[in-house]
Formats: C-alpha cells, structure tokens, sequence
C-alpha cells in the first residue's frame, strides 16, 4: 500500500511499530492489576513503548518534511524551467525583431542602408570629389581661337565633385542619381533605373553612359591617368535612352544594346533632343579564356562596340587635349547633317599587378556648314580617328584591375604601410579628317590636324578611399596655328587628390 | 531611311530573349506552400508524394517548398509579400484575411474545393505525463490548482484558437452551462498556463523537450506525433469527453500562381489531397480524413469523443475571431502576461 506516495519501508516500520505497541500496550494492561503492580518489567515495558511512541513521531515528522521538501524541489524545478522556457522564447522574439530591423552599415565602400534580408531594398550614399592641379611646363597654350580666348594657365580646379546616391527597390529594381558640381556646373550626369530579373537580360533607361568607349565606360575613380585619351573624345558620354544589356556565361560576355537620344561626343549635359532619328548603340566584350585555360590569359578581355544614326541639326564636337584645352573645333555654322556612326575595337588584359589597355575609334559623321564664301553648302562625311594604348603595373604587389587598385594594407605615418602604388605609361593620338580643312568646315589656323602625346604616371592609392594622381604629359601637334605651321607642344604636370566613399 | 529601325530591332531582341526565359520556366515548376506550424511531417510525406504522381501525369518536375509558422503569423507574412503558390492554413478566417487585405484570392475561396475547402479535419485532445500523475480526464481538471496547462497564444496560433475555441465550447455545452460559466473557465484555465509560445509546434517543445507543464492542450495529430517521435512511453493522450471539430482549409493564392505559371499546378496539388492516395497519406500522418473508406485507417478513429462544429457554438469564424481573439476581445480581457 503506498500512502500518498511515502517510503515502502517507512511504511512497514509504521505499521510493525503500532502493532508492536498495541501488543505491548495489551500485555500492560491485563490483568488491570498489573498496570498498579510495581513489577520493573512491566515498568521497563511502558518506558520502551514510550520510546516507540516518540520514535515514530519523530519518523514521521522526518518524512512530512521530506515530503514537503520533495515538493518544493518538483515545484522550484518547474518554476526553473519556466523561467528558462520564457528567456528562450524571449531571446527568440528580440532574435526575430532584429531581423526585421533595416541593416545600416558604414565604411570603406560607403554608407549603406538596407532591408533585414539586404537584398529587396537598399540605399547607398556616395560620392567622390578630385581636385586638380594643372602645371605647366611649357609656353601657356592657346585655347579655341587665338583672337578670342585667353591662353589657358596652371591652375589648382575642382575636376569632379559628385555626389550619388544608388540602391534597390523592390528586389529586382535598381536606381542611380548622381549630380556633378565640379567647374563652377550644376550637372546631373546619371538618372537611370535597372530592372533585373535575372543577370543575362537586364533592362536600363533614363541618363546613363552609352555602351561604346572602354575608358569612357570605366568609373572615374578607377582611372590610371588623371585625364581619359583621345579615344573618349570621340565616343558619347551620357545619353537618355534605353537599353539591354546583361552578363552571359559567368560574365565572360557582356553585351549592351541600346537606342538613344544621339548627343555629341564626349557631352554630358544634353537632357534631349531636337531631331525625331535615333541613335542604336551596341557592345560586346568577351573574356574568352576563363580560369581553366591558365592565370595567364584569363586576364584578357577583346571588345567592339558601335553607334549608329543620323543627326541633322545638331551641334557638333570640340575635341581637347590631354590639359582639357580645346585643340579642335568646327568653324560656327557646322551641323550634323546625316548619318553617323562610330566603331571602336578595345581591349584589355590584366595579370597580376600588370595591365595592359588599347581602344581605336572611328568616327565619321556627315556634317554641312558654310564651306567658305562663295561654297555651296553640302554634305560631307567626315572621318575622325583616336587611339590609346597604356600600360601599368602595381609596384607593391596588389592586382590590377579596371575596376581600380584595392590596397592590401593602408597607408599609416607610422611607417608599417605605405599603400599601394602603380606607375603607368600612355601613348595615344588624335587625328582629324584633312576634309575638314579642306571643305572649310575647320579653320586651320586655329585648330589641329593632330595631336599625339605620350603620358607617365604615378598613383598613390593611400587606402581605398583616397588617391593621388602624378602624370607627366607631353602633347605634340600637327598644325593648329596661323600659316599652316604647328601650334606648339603642350606639356607640364597633371596632379589629383581624389577623396571617395 | 526608317528611322525606327533601331527601335524595332531592339524590341525585337527583347521578345526573343522573353521567349526564352518563357520556356525555361516551363520547364520545371516550383510551388510554395504557405502552412501552419504542426503539419510540417504531413507535408514532408504529401509533396513527395504529389511530385511524384505530377511527373507521371504530365512528365513535369516540381518542386514544392514549405514555410511553417503560426497560422496568423503565416497570413500575415502572404499578405505583406510572402508569394504563396498555395496555403494550407489552420482556421478559414486566416485566408480570409488574404483574400481581404491583399486581395490575393476571391472572397468565396471556401466554395471552390469539397467540404469547404477543408481535405482533413483535427481536434483538439489533451497530452498528459506517463500515469497521468495528476489526474487529467476532463476539461474540469485542467482549473485545477497545482496544475500547469502548456498552450499556445491563440493571438498568433491557430491551433491556440482551436483550442480555446474548444475550452470555451465545452464549458458552453456543459450541463449547466452559460456565457458567464464558460468565461470564468476560461479565466481559470489560462491563469493555469505557465508559458505562452507563438506557435503550436512551440508549446509541443515546452511540454515535451522542455519538460513544462502537466498537460498540453494539443492538435489531435501533434498529440500523437509526440507520442512516436518525442517520447516514446512517455506521454499518454487523454480524450475530453467533447471537443471541437477543427477544419483547417487549403486555397490557391490566384494572384501569385498566375503570375508565377504555377496555376494548373496548385490546383492539382490541392486536389490531391483529396484523392485516395492523398486521403491514406492524412491518415497516416494523424489527421482524420474525409474519404470515408480510409477513415478506419486513422489511428484515433477508435477513441470516443463527441465533436462540436465551430458553427455549432460561434457561429462563423468573423464573429469567433471578433469576440475572442481581436484586440481587447475575451482573450484580452482574461489572460494577464506574467
């Protein structure tokens, strides 16, 4: 028999115990007499019996408090795991709160802010700004017309001051704006949106860089000479319009596809456009050799890209020199009038700390215009050519890239770290349709046939975020001044603090 | 010159290149099921089956991912975004919600599948130690004092509702029974509850892993999912004289599936729930199925229980939902957090 759940053994002693005192109790008492009688065993009897008594008394108060301790051990255990279970679930509501609070994250790539699964909506607030020094080594060059434009002197400029800001929404949605106050201008050079389903068949619109100039396509915080070549005088910059484009093959194609408004070369500010014809522009840039075929040849990338369309009416190009001094201009009352198209081969080819860097483009363009007086005004293409080619190799060690050099250690006064450094050589040339002269279309007097420069550079990337450029270029031209003869070389120091996040 | 065929030749690609990614997601279809918490071993069981009986019938792979949480939580998560192919919800109002809210789905979603779009049915029982050391039988032991009840919050559980749905019901139905009667149990019985989990699936881990509490108000088929998988031995299952008849509903979320292809297929998947093979694979996973052939196939067709409809007590889910589970309703009202 188990009473409310006691010790068996207790239980037994319990029950003996009584029986024995009853036992013991009934030999006391019979006869009556003998509970009188003054014989010591019946005295010893009752004083063991007593004993007994107190005993199981005892025994059992023992085993109520044992009991009752029982008791409030089960009970203090389950008040422990309650209070453990409700941490837990605690620990699991802040757990789930905090997953749904937006990720905010600040440092070398920026300021970001982002949804808790850091994929549907994001923000990223950057920019850079790169001030300039230009210091000549030369006679002051002319700029434009000798008559009517100052000579250009050395000059400390803010080159680019552009702020941005980027991000996604709704997933697969993705924006940029990005304004430029450098100059003394008030620009806003990228608006656009991405939709991107997937990687291989993305859709852009709105402002954005036309897919045709490699250097031109290159972000200006990653350039390795302070000014872009020639190439990028002759290629557009940004346009409005729409455009395809995606990565195919683990990006080793890329490919664009676009129409566009049609704006001149190398011109950032024109938000329209007063012609109905379009512009279609196209690239291709494939690295054919991936990994497998060897470090040695992954690095290479091979590219055309083209424009094509007909322009009527538009204003046309200027072209500048490595100091961004204009060294080509149409005489006033040039226009675009027909068809144009540019095509431009580039490639590149990283291994390592070395790089390697080449483009040529074409452009021809039908213009008209007062050929001079008593000339019939006509159409004419007119071809223009530029090429680059560069080298460059990291000395400290760091791979090169055309998305920039990433400093393994920082820069610190302390002396442990000195950055990362690159140096670089260019040769590039700008080579202007002799028609141009001929038909009247360019004053020779004032503008050049040719332009060819070589370059040398140094780059101090003291971390991520900051840069200083170094280069030292030489220009030499082919006509450009009065009775046929050469304007006069144009050389001197180009420097850059370029400050980013 | 047609100085639009740039514009023509681009859009040109675009549909070519739509084509495509047209027919690579022909290809191979893949389904989200949007479910409640306790059906996850039912579902394991089910999709492969399903997969299996599509790819015979129509030679198409699919793929059929599950998400499982809280009933309310889960209608809450489709109608901020969730893209639900399908949901397999606990109580019809959460759906409601969705075809409400988010206009996911029409309003008479209920009508569109057999016994109102509900393939199984549950109820809700009670899970006690081994020995039943503190002698649960009935609802009236659960007031008891001394005795913890582990349930989930039926804010954010549909089984939690079902549950209280069935406290309150029972008490309603008692001999005696009123209103007043049935709110003053309810108050008791949840002053007893030591611990609130979001989720049923969360209570089944208090009680059984956590070892809290001396009974668990639990779905029908987790009751025995603990039994063979938690402890074996360890637990008994106690049959209330009476309880509520739980119908938890399945719909297509139109919206999503048309826009992901995934119609036709949704559509099937739910159907088969209802087929023979469907049936077998309810019964076997605890649930009571609706195919009357297969019912003597349910473990707990054996035990005596008289069951209650929602309808039968609360009339529908609107005005249950209203009285008892929105803000400041009777839950509110009696339950004080500790």
């Amino acid at each position: 028999m188990q009473i409310g759940g006691e010790d068996p053994n207790v239980t037994k002693f319990r029950i003996f115990s009584w029986i024995g005192l009853g036992m013991a109790a009934v030999f006391a008492l019979t006869p009556a007499a003998m509970a009188q009688s003054k014989d010591p065993q019946v005295a010893d009897l009752l004083k063991r019996i007593n004993e007994l008594e107190r005993k199981v008394n005892e025994l059992e108060g023992v085993k109520q408090k044992t009991d009752n301790l029982d008791q409030q051990t089960k009970a203090l255990d389950q008040q422990v795991r309650v209070i453990d279970r409700r941490q837990e679930l605690q620990q699991e509501e802040q757990h789930e709160f905090v997953s749904k609070l937006p990720v905010v994250e600040a440092g070398q790539d920026g300021f970001w802010l982002r949804s808790p699964d850091k994929k549907s909506y994001s923000l990223h607030i950057g920019g850079y700004f790169q001030g300039d020094g230009r210091f000549y080594t030369s006679q002051a060059p002319t700029t434009g017309a000798a008559s009517t434009n100052p000579s250009a002197a050395s000059t400390f400029l803010l080159r680019r001051a552009r702020p941005y800001f980027e991000g996604t929404v709704a997933k697969y949605f993705d924006y940029k704006f990005m304004l430029d106050f450098g100059q003394g201008q008030s620009t806003l050079q990228d608006a656009y949106g991405d939709i991107h389903y997937i990687d291989e068949a993305r859709l852009r619109f709105g402002k954005f860089k036309e897919p045709v100039g490699l250097e031109r396509l290159q972000d200006d915080r990653y350039l390795t000479f302070v000014e872009r070549g020639y190439p990028t005088e002759l290629v557009p910059d940004r346009d409005l319009g729409l455009q395809f484009w995606g990565q195919l093959f683990e990006k080793q194609i890329e490919y664009q596809a676009g129409v566009f408004n049609g704006t001149p070369d190398n011109v950032a500010n024109v938000d329209s456009d007063n012609n109905n014809p379009k512009d279609f522009a196209g690239r291709i840039f494939v690295h054919p050799f991936n990994a497998s075929f060897g470090e040695y040849v992954k690095g290479l990338g091979l590219g055309v890209a083209g424009t094509y369309g007909n322009e009527r009416g538009n204003t046309i190009d200027t072209y500048k020199s490595e100091f961004q001094n204009q060294v080509f201009a149409y005489n006033t009352g040039t226009v675009a009038s027909g068809n144009r198209y540019r095509i431009a081969p580039q490639f590149n080819y990283y291994w390592n700390s070395l790089g390697l860097f080449g483009e040529f483009v074409q452009n021809r363009q039908s213009l008209s215009g007062p050929f001079g007086p008593g000339k019939k005004s006509v159409g004419a293409p007119i071809s223009n050519y530029a090429w680059q080619i560069y080298t460059s190799y990291v000395l400290t060690g760091e791979e090169a890239t055309y998305t920039g050099v990433k400093p393994r250690h920082d820069f610190d006064f302390s002396g442990n770290s000195w950055g990362a450094w690159e140096i670089a050589a260019r040769l590039e040339d700008l080579e202007i349709d002799r028609d141009a002269f001929k038909l009247g279309l360019a004053n020779p007097n004032y503008n050049v046939r040719e332009a060819f420069t070589w370059v040398v550079g140094v780059n101090w990337y003291l971390n991520r975020n900051v840069k200083l450029m170094t280069d030292y270029a030489y220009t030499q031209f082919s006509g450009g001044a009065p009775k046929g003869s050469d304007r006069h070389a144009e050389s001197g120091f180009l420097n850059e603090l370029q400050l980013q996040w | 010159m047609n100085h639009n065929r740039p514009i023509l030749k681009l859009f040109g690609l675009i549909l070519m290149l739509a084509l495509l990614i047209g027919a690579r997601a022909n290809a191979e279809q893949t389904l989200l099921n949007v479910s409640y918490d306790p059906t996850r071993e039912f579902y394991t069981d089910f999709n492969k089956a399903f997969a299996a009986y599509w790819k015979a019938k129509t030679g198409q792979d699919v793929t059929i991912n599950q998400s499982h949480a809280g009933s309310g939580k889960q209608a809450r998560a489709v109608i901020d975004g969730l893209d639900a192919d399908v949901v397999t919800l606990a109580l019809a109002y959460d759906i409601d919600q969705i075809a409400d809210k988010a206009h996911l789905l029409p309003v008479d979603w209920q009508s569109r599948l057999p016994d109102n779009s509900t393939p199984y049915t549950s109820t809700i029982v009670l899970v006690v130690r081994k020995g039943n050391p503190k002698a649960i039988k009935d609802w009236n032991d659960l007031i008891k004092p001394g005795v913890a009840v582990i349930a989930p919050n039926p804010k954010t559980s549909g089984g939690a509702r079902w549950a209280f749905l069935a406290a309150w019901g029972a008490a309603v139905r008692a001999p005696g029974g009123n209103e007043d009667s049935a709110r003053a149990y309810v108050t008791k019985l949840y002053q007893n509850v030591p611990v609130l989990d979001s989720g049923a699936r969360g209570s089944t881990t208090t009680f059984a892993e956590r070892g809290i509490g001396d009974v668990l108000l639990s779905w029908e088929n987790e009751a025995y999912l603990i039994l063979n998988q938690l402890g074996q031995g360890n637990f008994e299952i106690v049959y209330p004289s009476a309880s509520i008849l739980c119908e938890p509903p399945v719909a297509v979320v139109d919206r999503v599936a048309s826009r992901h292809g995934t119609s036709e297929v949704a559509r099937a998947y739910l159907e088969y729930l209802y087929s023979p093979e469907g049936q077998e694979i309810v019964a076997r996973n605890y649930y009571r199925p609706r195919l009357e052939s297969v019912r003597s196939k349910f473990v707990g067709s054996t035990h005596s229980i008289s069951l209650f409809t929602l309808k039968d007590v609360f009339g529908d889910w609107k005005k249950a939902q209203t009285k008892f589970f929105a803000d400041n309703g009777v839950f509110d009202q009696i339950y004080v957090p500790k």
